[in-house]
């Protein structure tokens, strides 16, 4: 990821406050339009706006609030989620399919079947986590656009 | 499957996206998780589902669904409409249960799409 500024395209960084589930989806949507608007390809649009989809109902459900960033360069794009807190104690667990710690109303509201993480791992090119106990985690996502 | 189709073979209400009818639309999936259909990426398919909520209209949106239907009489919110419109998306409301829904249209030709660890 160490790339020169000269060579961005777009960068952004916006906020999502914890337990704001009904705001979650916006950036994803405002991300899915400008990268529409840019002229990337379909496929890697949608990948990308359901990673940031995923992330950002997991900032909203699962974080005390967090951020997310995109990176927009001419071959590459970047998705960084960073959140203040609780952590992951288990990162492995957390990435397997169906392994959720989401209270009943989220699932009452069509998520945290334990299917985010994963997805988005699936959904990027390159995926890295990082998570302390009390710190917080950080994901960073990419996105080939020469593929 | 036209969405004309759809909609008549689930007696269903269009409640916007009539520029959509005469699309055609492959493959079906039929949940009240939206973690669940945000699984597979394929945007040939409608969505079928007893959720009605904003955030079944933004995961159409976010898959670039052009269809969705929503089961057991479920009827969207004029904000919802307004976000379905905004994005080209079909809204039709059926009284079918999703099992009904889900078999009527199977009868009729529309088939599940493989999730992506290969399971139907």
């Amino acid at each position: 990821m160490e790339r020169t500024e000269k060579e961005t395209t777009y960068q952004e960084t916006r906020r999502v406050q914890k337990g704001d589930f009904a705001a979650a989806g916006q950036i994803s949507a405002s991300y899915k339009n400008m990268l529409k608007r840019l002229g990337v390809d379909s496929k890697v649009v949608r990948r990308l706006a359901i990673a940031s989809y995923e992330a950002e109902i997991n900032l909203a459900i699962h974080t005390f609030g967090g951020s997310m960033t995109i990176i927009v360069y001419p071959d590459h794009i970047f998705l960084v989620v960073e959140d203040t807190g609780p952590g992951i104690a288990d990162i492995a667990l957390a990435m397997q399919e169906g392994y959720s710690t989401a209270p009943e109303e989220v699932r009452m509201l069509g998520f945290g079947a334990g299917m985010g993480l994963p997805n988005m791992k699936r959904c990027s090119d390159t995926f890295e986590i990082t998570s302390e106990l009390g710190s917080g985690t950080t994901i960073r996502m990419g996105f080939n656009l020469l593929n | 499957m036209k969405v004309s189709q759809i909609a008549q073979i689930l007696r269903a209400e269009v409640r916007c996206g009539e520029e959509n009818l005469d699309l055609d639309i492959s493959y079906a999936v039929a949940s009240d998780m939206m973690s669940d259909v945000l699984v597979c990426n394929d945007a040939d398919r409608l969505l079928i589902t007893g959720l009605c909520t904003v955030h079944t209209v933004l995961t159409a949106q976010i898959l670039d669904l052009r269809a969705v239907v929503f089961v057991r009489s479920k009827r969207p919110t004029p904000e919802m409409i307004e976000v379905a419109q905004q994005n080209g998306i079909a809204i039709l409301c059926t009284d079918m249960s999703m099992y009904n829904a889900c078999g009527e249209l199977y009868k009729h030709g529309m088939k599940g799409r493989a999730r992506p660890d290969g399971t139907d």
